[in-house]
């Protein structure tokens, strides 16, 4: 029972902070030139943050937790995960992100054109950060072992 | 650090003494490693009991209340519980992986890490261990990582 708090916290505090990072964002939209003075946060953007940040947690919680190291590997949780993960950046990007400035580019606006860059950019960016983490991994990898025959060594 | 031996013909048993102004981190690392020589656990196989050494053992591991011990090719059975068995081995090579594992770190043939800052050890006999976030900060103190 107590694992299982430590469980829902863990979920609990991701999605909270993706959801407030979301918020952050949106206001900071707002300020850019092309959408002109700031308006304050419409119902829409609040349910689009919502439905990123419960993805987005839950897929960090099964990435992340220990609770299923066990059951299936992390390489196999981070595929099966990047796909609501790209979908939700899909969406996220198409309606609220770079890609909406897109359709105004001069022969960019066919919308599967701009659906597919959207996907692309999306898959690019969750590709792109396991890529840095696996370089960074790789790095560690390296320090840890050579202290590790250093203390064999002792 | 003067390294003195004593041989005397009439001394039965060896006995190591370490003169020193403070027992610090060294010292402990010279006790474990006098252990290591020295220290064996009892583990029973086939309804056999046998005296293992420490240097033989890779990781302890403790399985619905039961506590083994692995070597490269067997696994003993050990009376003891693993939090009884992790405080006679504390100061030597054994550190915490998991709630349920003890593993030998000098038994330890590559370590990377992974996402959750969690650790996957790979032990000399190829077997892999993940070591829990809670544990990793434990090893990476004593790796001064």
């Amino acid at each position: 029972m107590k694992k299982n708090h430590k469980y829902v916290k863990e979920w609990l505090s991701a999605f909270v902070f993706i959801f407030g990072l979301m918020q952050i964002v949106f206001t900071l939209k707002q300020f850019l030139p092309h959408f002109g003075l700031y308006e304050g946060i419409n119902w829409y953007e609040i349910f689009a943050s919502f439905i990123a940040a419960l993805v987005f947690s839950v897929s960090y919680f099964v990435i992340n937790s220990d609770c299923l190291d066990n059951r299936i590997s992390v390489r196999k949780r981070i595929i099966y995960c990047g796909i609501p993960c790209t979908l939700t950046g899909l969406l996220l990007s198409y309606n609220f992100g770079l890609q909406s400035f897109i359709p105004r580019i001069p022969n960019v606006a066919v919308a599967s054109v701009v659906w597919m860059l959207s996907y692309l950019l999306s898959i690019g960016i969750y590709v792109g950060i396991f890529f840095i983490i696996s370089i960074k991994h790789k790095k560690q990898s390296v320090q840890y072992n050579a202290a590790l025959d250093r203390y064999k060594k002792q | 650090m003067k390294i003195s031996i004593k041989e005397n013909p009439d001394i039965r048993e060896t006995e190591v003494v370490i003169h020193c102004n403070r027992a610090d981190g060294m010292i402990e690392k010279i006790v474990s490693a006098v252990q290591m020589v020295n220290g064996r656990l009892s583990g029973s196989m086939d309804g056999a009991i046998y005296q293992i050494d420490l240097s033989k053992i890779l990781y302890i591991e403790s399985v619905n209340r039961k506590t083994f011990l692995y070597t490269e090719k067997e696994i003993y059975e050990s009376p003891k519980r693993l939090y009884m068995l992790e405080d006679e081995l504390r100061g030597s090579s054994f550190f915490r992986a998991s709630k349920a594992i003890i593993i030998n770190l000098r038994k330890v043939h590559s370590i990377q890490p992974e996402i959750g800052a969690r650790l996957i050890l790979t032990m000399d006999n190829g077997e892999k261990i993940v070591v829990s976030r809670q544990y990793a900060s434990i090893i990476k103190n004593v790796l001064e990582v």
